[in-house]
């Protein structure tokens, strides 16, 4: 069995940034070896004939070069990013690349205008930690989710890594992992972790019935990265690796803070909302009909839930009347719902099976200094 | 070969009796990277595996899925690689389900062996806030029954066309609050028809339909819910034969505020039999429906151009039928600059009403008003230029029923006087689907 590796010190050594390790700072700085750049593993193209695909395994598309899957290095094409409010899942790393078709380039033409030629896909590798004391330590790949854009639109699919970490095998019903691990403590521990079955992409990427990107949006996508100990606008460095097409416009709408990092609570708990509620909480998406929207530009109170009373939460509501009592947070929905691991409370409804504690406390501090206190 | 013999058993008689459980499926351990398990879809040792490039079965099956082992991944094979149009079919039995099932493919049929024979049970459910979530345009789910499932029980979200049929979802615990909330929940949908389904046990509404445009719901029973069913926020909607007994409300045609659908109105109420809901409340606080008095046959709740007519309203203790505005003291305030608190423009006739009100529970019976109640409650609480306004008007045309007015936005000089209400307006339209 090839050993376990750290999946984001592998791919720092090359000067990648495509690895959080589920919130932290960004990745330190990496050693010596210069970035790959988009001509470095031309021998190796990625091959994404949409006529045949969804590949049976991960290794069949060529995204990752060389013998060590694991190792996640990209082949020509498949650039790295990050985004700046990352999608709580069960406290997995993940590691994130777009492939882009040879030629092909991103035009953009505004915040959630990102338009990726038809044969692009964007991947994201899911990671646990073996001891959460030492998240860039060592680790093991869980799934990768692609994207896929073909002709009539994306469509997502599910490889899920094999115990030796060789490969990954494409995965329609969604799978339940067992993962052991050491706990902050220190202390053994066993978590279910859920791969989502293919229908379920769509549950966050589809809106109105069209399967879209999340992450590939200027808010989350405009953010300083560190390439090899030097802090540079990820945009910046996207764009010398030939990613956009000329003209690209990338909007003015806001960017999303950090959550955790040093923004005034606010910004942080409200970017947090959108990279992790948004998605549904807008219109056109499943938290639509409660009209709950949670983007970070939304400007009236009772829209992102301030005084605003749920109408068909159900037992969601936990007996709370608002989504957010301004000073009160025990008395608000989104932090009942976001504390819960019952499938019928829970928020998100998928695909979690514990909370984000840290969140938690983000979202309690902002509701718990909104004044004046309570609802009319 | 075990595959054919099974669907031998059921090109016989749909009796369920290939169990195939003998599979040696493996799902014991939730891990690991084993691929034995037949998670891949194309690798299922069982049942579920498409058949790829045939037609239907004899029954018009064109994937049948059986009960047992591994079902969660059997079934959701089956429903994510069916093309449009398949029907899924379910062998009779019953399916251990811990997770939500999902159906996407425009206009698939699943469909069981009979709402009593086939039973997706969701009682051991730690994932999903549904039994079965569908998103796909033009869907059926038929005669199946769902049991326990954690939260909704069938719920279409944001689709064009869906039919319920003969599905039966009960939550076993009576009247336990934290049953699942809906039990069939077509939201932000159109031409939603449901027919001969039977929901019990739900702690919000059995029959939901909310947001919705162009609805049929007939011939259903609803029991042991908080509220029967549910028309909410939606336009164009036709209940109709519906037997509607034992719970808290039974029919509830509700316009609530700072929803993204505004206006809810045009729904045709008719020959429902609407007997004895007189449960008391047990929706969650926080709830509209929490608010529900037990006892209510009929709520029509802000909705404009109700029309309610030829149904049997009989032993509901608190009333029979309450038609009432938004009212913010009692319901709770809100902000939508958009909404019209008001309910206009029902018309109420021709109805059998009996024996109601005798016991009134909930907010009508703390206001200190006469018992017993009327077969007709009006909270009196007109828009402006709503009285003088024919096309808006209140009418209420009923030879033998009791009714009061309780002035609640006067000074609650109660009134029986029907006088004022007698009107007509045009019928409301029958849905075709």
């Amino acid at each position: 069995m090839r050993s376990r590796r750290s999946i984001c010190s592998a791919l720092l050594v090359l000067g990648l940034w495509a690895c959080d390790d589920g919130g932290d700072a960004t990745p330190g700085p990496g050693a010596d070896a210069g970035p790959v750049d988009a001509g470095a593993a031309d021998a190796a193209a990625p091959i994404v004939d949409l006529a045949q695909i969804p590949y049976d395994r991960l290794s069949d598309y060529g995204f990752f070069v060389g013998d060590d899957l694991a190792a996640l290095q990209p082949a020509a094409g498949v650039h790295p990013y990050l985004v700046t409010a990352v999608l709580w899942s069960d406290d997995a790393g993940k590691a994130r690349f777009v492939y882009l078709p040879p030629g092909g380039a991103i035009e953009v033409g505004g915040d959630e205008d990102w338009r990726l030629p038809v044969g692009s896909v964007v991947i994201k590798n899911f990671w646990f930690a073996d001891d959460q004391r030492d998240r860039e330590g060592t680790a093991r790949l869980l799934e990768t989710r692609l994207l896929i854009h073909e002709a009539e639109g994306w469509t997502g699919h599910v490889y899920v890594w094999d115990a030796e970490q060789a490969d990954a095998e494409r995965v329609v019903a969604g799978r339940r992992l067992t993962l052991d691990y050491l706990d902050r403590a220190g202390a053994p521990q066993q978590q279910t972790y859920l791969v989502p079955n293919t229908n379920q992409c769509d549950q966050c990427h589809a809106n109105d019935d069209v399967t879209g990107l999340l992450g590939v949006v200027t808010r989350q996508v405009d953010r300083m990265i560190d390439v090899d100990g030097v802090a540079r606008p990820q945009l910046e460095v996207l764009a010398e690796r030939g990613v956009f097409a000329p003209g690209a416009d990338f909007g003015d709408t806001p960017r999303l803070v950090d959550p955790f990092g040093d923004a005034p609570v606010a910004a942080r708990a409200r970017s947090y909302l959108d990279a992790n509620c948004a998605h549904c909480h807008r219109a056109g998406g499943g938290g639509g009909p409660s009209g709950l929207v949670l983007r970070h530009t939304v400007e009236r109170p009772v829209d992102f839930g301030v005084c605003r009373a749920p109408v068909a939460a159900g037992p969601g509501a936990g007996g709370r009347t608002a989504d957010i009592v301004p000073g009160r947070p025990d008395e608000s929905i989104l932090v009942y719902r976001m504390s819960s691991t019952d499938p019928e409370i829970k928020m998100p409804e998928l695909p979690n099976l514990t909370v984000d504690a840290q969140a938690i406390e983000l979202v309690r501090t902002w509701i718990a200094e909104m004044a004046p206190a309570g609802c009319p | 070969m075990r595959r054919g013999l099974c669907l031998s058993f059921l090109g016989l008689a749909l009796l369920g009796g290939c169990d195939d459980d003998d599979d040696t499926g493996a799902n014991g351990g939730a891990d690991t990277g084993a691929t034995a398990d037949g998670a891949t879809g194309d690798a299922a040792p069982g049942d579920a595996a498409p058949m790829a490039d045939m037609g239907p079965d004899a029954n018009g099956c064109h994937a049948v899925v059986e009960p047992g082992a591994d079902a969660v991944t059997r079934l959701q094979t089956a429903l994510i690689e069916a093309s449009a149009g398949d029907t899924v079919c379910l062998a009779a039995g019953t399916f251990e389900l811990d997770t939500e099932i999902s159906v996407a493919v425009d206009g698939l049929t699943l469909r069981g062996a009979g709402p009593e024979a086939t039973i997706l049970d969701f009682s051991g459910q730690t994932v999903g806030a549904n039994g079965v979530l569908l998103t796909g345009d033009g869907i059926t789910v038929e005669d199946f029954g769902v049991r326990n499932s954690a939260g909704d029980g069938v719920r279409a979200a944001g689709v064009d066309g869906i039919t319920f049929r003969r599905v039966h979802v009960v939550w076993t615990t009576p009247a336990e609050s934290t049953n699942g909330a809906y039990g069939l929940y077509p939201v932000e949908s159109s031409n939603v028809l449901v027919e001969e389904c039977r929901v019990e046990g739900a702690s919000d509404a059995g029959i939901y339909v909310g947001q919705s445009h162009n609805i049929l719901v007939r011939n259903n029973e609803a029991t042991g819910n908080v509220a029967g069913i549910e028309i909410e926020n939606s336009t164009d909607a036709e209940v109709v034969d519906n037997h509607v007994f034992g719970n808290t409300g039974g029919i509830l045609v509700f316009t609530l505020p700072q929803l993204p659908m505004k206006d809810g109105m045009r729904c045709k109420v008719h020959q429902n039999r609407i007997i004895e809901n007189n449960l008391p409340n047990f929706g969650r606080a926080g709830s509209i429906v929490s608010l529900v008095p037990g006892g209510t046959g009929a709520f029509i709740l802000a909705a404009d151009d109700t029309e309610f007519t030829g149904n049997e309203v009989r032993g509901n203790e608190t009333t029979g039928l309450v038609i009432i505005s938004y009212l913010t003291d009692i319901l709770g305030a809100y902000d939508d600059e958009a909404y019209d608190p008001y309910s206009e423009g029902s018309w109420v006739h021709d109805n059998t009403f009996s024996d109601n009100g005798d016991m009134p529970q909930g907010l009508l019976g703390g206001l200190g008003l006469q018992v017993p109640l009327p077969d007709i409650l009006s909270d009196g609480c007109w828009a402006e230029g709503q009285p003088e306004d024919a096309a808006r008007r209140t009418c209420i045309q009923e030879d033998a029923a009791s009714f009061r007015d309780i002035d609640l936005c006067g000074d609650m000089t109660a009134s029986d006087d029907l006088a004022p209400y007698d009107c007509e307006h045009d019928a409301q339209s029958t849905i075709d689907l």
